[in-house]
This record gives C-alpha cells, structure tokens and sequence, in this order.
C-alpha cells in the first residue's frame, strides 16, 4: 500500500524569547530526522516553537514575518545535514504582518530552491481565559483553509482551534486527509491515578475529530517550563479511526514517526460514509438562522 | 457530612516539581537552593523536593530557632537535613529579634503583642535566607502552601517570601501525602503543623478548623468554583464557608506584589507586561 506521506513529530524545548538560539538548536532536530529510515517527508514542531508561548509584551520582540522564518529555517536546514533533501516543516510562531500580530503556523518546503510557504493559519480561537491570555497580545485570525501538498491535501490548526469541533469541520468540508495541529497546552489537574486532566481532556478531543472527520490528526505538543507552567508533551499522531498509531512519552525531547497510509483513509470512509453524507447546506441554513435570532 | 479532597498521584507531582525546581533554577543561571528548615512537613517537603532537583549538595538548610521555638523543632529540623543528606547552618534569630522588639517596645510573652512579635521572626528569618542565597548565588525555595497562601496564613515578606515555591498549589493534605512518598520521616508527617512562633501554637488550633475540612471547602470553592449556597448545600457549616471565603477575598492583597499608581503610558505589570522567565 502507497504511503500517503512519511511523518515526523519533534516534541521540543524552547528555550523563552531566544530565536536565534532555538533556531540554532533545532538544527540537531533537523540532522536527526534526516537520519531516520525512511527519511520523513514532513517534520512538525509545536506552537511558538522558536520563542515560548507566555510572552506577553513579549511577543512584538520575538514575532516575525512567515517570509523570515522560512528562510531561517531553510538556512538552518542546509546547515544541519550532509546532502540536501527537501523536507516540508510545520511549526508554529509569532507572526508580525501589516502590524498586526497573530499566533501562526505555516506550513513551508525547505531544502528545495527557495523555501515555498505553502500555507500560513492564524489562530482563530484564541484562549482568553484562566491562564491563558492571548487576545490582549495577538489578533484573531479569521479563516480555515485547507490547502494542497504534493502528497495529499492537508490543513493547520494552532491549539484551541481544535477545541473549537467548527474548525475541524470546516475542513472536514474541504476534503482534508491531514490536520497538523501544532500547541503549546500545558499540563494541569493530576488526578489519583496519575493521569494529567488536561492531557486526558486533549486525547478525546483529537480521538473524536479524527474518527468523526475520518482525517489524520497529528498533534504537536511542547515540553518543558515556563514561568512554573509545565508543558505535557503528549505529541501524537492519530489515523482516520481515532486510534494513537505513533505518540512521544514523557516530558522530555523526543520524537515520533509515522507512515500515513492511503489505505486508511479509504477504508474509514467506506465503513462510514459520513463525508458522503454530510449536509452542508442544511448546517449553513441553520447556522443563518441561529446566528440571526441570536 | 464528610467531605475529602481529591488525591493527586504523589509520583506525578513529584515528577513535575522536580521539573519546575530545575528549570526555574537553571534558566535565571542558578545551581543552588537555600531552604529554611523549620522541623515541620512543609520545610520538609520542599527540602526534600530541592535535593532531588538539585542534587543535596546545592541545597543549604538553614535552622533559624528564637529563644521561644521548640527543641523538637530544632531536632526535626536537623533530622530533615541529616536524612536528606544537607548541609545545614544554625542562624540563631534571638538577637535580631529582641533587638527590634525592645526598640519597638513589644513582648513576646504578652497575649496582645503575639502576632506582631511573630511577624517580626518571620521577616526575621526572611532576612537570614535572603543574605544567605546572596552569600551562595542561591534561591530561596518558598515552603507556603496553598491553604496557607489562599487564607493568608503567612506573614507578608515574612514566610511568604521566596524566589520560586514548589508547594503553592498544593493543600496541606495533599503535601502530607506527598511528604509520605517523598519519605519524609514520620515523626514530622504526623506532626500538628505549627509557625512555633509561641510555644503551644498549632496552626489548626489558631485558626480554629483543622486542615481536612479546610482543604475540602477551598478545593471545591476555587478548583471547582462552587458558590457559598452550593457548599452549604454540598453539607458544609455555614459558618466555616462564610470564615473561608471571607478569609480568601481579605488576604488577597498579600497574594499580589503591592499597587502602582498609575502616571505614565506604561507602568510596571498594569500594561508594562511580561513574565518573570522573560528572555530566559
């Protein structure tokens, strides 16, 4: 069975505000999935992945254009490895655009010619709540778009967007086989068996996207600390049925692969055929509706 | 009706604060932690924490008895430093204390001067730990829990004091739960949690409620957000949630650095903002 696409997942360390020097460090990342066998044709990173999250004033230091970033990754990605091959890297960031920041992801083909940005998703949903803060600091985005690879067609969510079930929906709609969710969730609420609430509360959310969109799911996390806040990892990558079929364990570095088979997808949606199904029109009637009588 | 908090896996805990010691340590350029150890479990605990993130080689003890402190405060303290494998200092705090007692004319021994003589040894074994992680390029480990920080059990810069604090977030049951499976020795465990800063003084007995019910009502009035008619009806005493919360809103102000007036465009930590790890 043909691959859709070989993926990898690098659940890393940030080290706060330091661009330059998570930049340099991620190039030890870069060196070792160009090692692995078979080679991953993408790589995705967290959210804020070179910089932290918790900045607040300091995310107009640390944004920066996607335009920048790709051609510091593409330079960071020459360096790392003896012959180059293209890798399509996902990862999150401060965005600054039009003077406006935003927390972003892009998606965007390194070690090919000039980097080629394929797609950048600004965060729509923008946690604003317990100890989170984003909309004081960054803008809200205002699409969900999914977008076309050489291997499939895929799409970006940044962390809360995948609590909000409209947006996986809406790419649901648009045919996707692949969402990328790069976060930056820490880790709260131990309970007595050990678990962590949160990162219980995450492994429904994306178990119940990825069986009901019947897509790939592969979620990145961090780990580490910032400010006392813990980070829980919890990186993983979840088939058209809702089943884990590759995670990274532990609060530490590391990594994950997975081979993405066509097959799958095929088969979920023969066994439910919950795209042919799908309704569109009647959700937008009543959405109208709803929206107007609010 | 009974009620009991929610238990934590003490390992999981422990993992994380292990975690957040070395982090919060390492990345402001620190290896070495100062704790002062009081012979009672919350010391206990965040020593023990410390030796583990930091290897018991970084982290000092310091014992910082007054003329009135107990003698058992002392050997437990001790016996906290000698099991963990500390060094420790004997930092005497009569002097100090007496000193500023006289100047200010108060006494220890009268009932009306009790709190503001405590306070002053509080603040007095502030000072001590402060200069002693100036001595050492260390950080003080705070030892305050969440029961005490959310009903300002502490003194303000006094014991509350600290650069990072492992057991903020923490109850008093569940720090005696972790203390159990970080083996901290029983007989601080089981020990009646007391400030000893006037022989007899439990902090159970001072506050008038003990520990298990306290923890329950915070547990369910902030983690879960219950509302004071909802914990009357879970079963609750009017009495101790009407204490509790009234508790909470009063000591509020020793949980915050204190008020700026605002002048300028951008005034420290009202719209100057940034977290403590910023650029680290």
């Amino acid at each position: 069975m043909a691959p859709l696409v070989h993926l990898a997942l690098a659940q890393f360390k940030p080290r706060k505000g330091d661009y330059r020097g998570n930049l340099e460090r991620l190039r030890s990342v870069f060196a070792q999935v160009d090692r692995l066998e078979p080679r991953p044709m993408v790589l995705s990173l967290s959210e804020s992945a070179l910089t932290g999250y918790f900045l607040e004033g300091g995310v107009r230091d640390n944004a920066v254009t996607a335009g920048t970033l790709a051609r510091d990754l593409d330079t960071a990605f020459r360096t790392s490895v003896d012959a180059v091959r293209p890798l399509d890297v996902v990862i999150g960031f401060y965005e600054i655009w039009n003077n406006k920041l935003y927390n972003s992801a892009m998606y965007v083909t390194l070690g090919d010619g000039d980097p080629h940005i394929h797609h950048v998703h600004r965060k729509v949903f923008l946690p604003t709540y317990g100890l989170f803060d984003e909309e004081r600091f960054v803008e809200r985005g205002r699409d969900v778009r999914a977008f076309d690879t050489p291997w499939g067609r895929a799409a970006l969510l940044v962390c809360e967007d995948a609590w909000h079930l409209a947006s996986s929906y809406l790419l649901f709609l648009q045919n996707v086989d692949l969402i990328l969710c790069p976060s930056a969730s820490p880790g709260r609420g131990v309970t007595a068996k050990g678990e962590v609430s949160s990162v219980r509360a995450w492994e429904a959310v994306l178990e119940a996207q990825a069986a009901l969109f019947q897509v790939f799911v592969a979620y990145c996390n961090r780990v580490g600390v910032e400010d006392g806040i813990t980070f829980f990892g919890g990186s993983r990558v979840l088939d058209p049925f809702g089943a884990v079929i590759s995670r990274v364990d532990g609060l530490e570095e590391g990594h994950a692969t997975a081979k993405l088979e066509e097959g799958a997808l095929r088969r979920a949606r023969l066994f439910a055929p919950m795209r042919r199904d799908e309704k569109p029109e009647i959700v937008l009637r009543q959405l109208r509706r709803i929206v107007e009588e609010r | 009706m009974k009620h009991a908090l929610p238990s934590l896996e003490p390992a999981v805990v422990a993992d994380v604060l292990v975690r957040f010691l070395r982090a919060e340590t390492s990345k402001f350029g620190f290896s070495r932690g100062v704790v002062g150890v009081s012979g009672g479990l919350d010391s206990a605990v965040s020593a023990a924490l410390a030796a583990k993130a930091l290897g018991p080689n970084h982290v000092l003890g310091v014992l910082m008895p007054y003329r009135t402190s107990s003698e058992t405060s002392e050997r437990l303290g001790k016996l906290v430093c000698s099991t963990l494998g500390l060094k420790h200092e004997r930092v005497d705090i009569t002097a100090m204390v007496d000193g500023y007692l006289e100047h200010a004319g108060l006494a220890v021994s009268r009932q009306a001067d009790r709190v503001r003589a405590g306070n002053v040894m509080a603040r007095a074994r502030m000072i001590v730990l402060f200069d002693r992680s100036a001595r050492d390029r260390s950080l003080v480990i705070g030892t305050s829990d969440k029961t005490e920080m959310l009903l300002g059990y502490t003194t303000w810069f006094g014991d509350s004091a600290s650069a990072i604090n492992p057991l903020g977030d923490l109850y008093k049951t569940q720090v005696f739960a972790l203390a159990r499976h970080l083996g901290v020795p029983e007989e601080i465990s089981s020990r009646q949690p007391t400030p000893d800063l006037w022989p007899g003084q439990t902090a159970e007995g001072e506050m008038g409620v003990r520990y298990e019910e306290v923890d329950a009502v915070l547990h369910d009035l902030v983690d879960r957000r219950l509302d004071e008619g909802e914990l009357i009806a879970r079963g609750y005493a009017t009495k101790l949630v009407r204490w509790v919360i009234e508790r909470v809103r009063s000591n509020q102000y020793k949980r915050r650095l204190p008020l700026v007036a605002k002048v300028s465009a951008r005034t420290v930590n009202l719209d100057f903002r940034y977290l403590r790890d910023w650029g680290r």
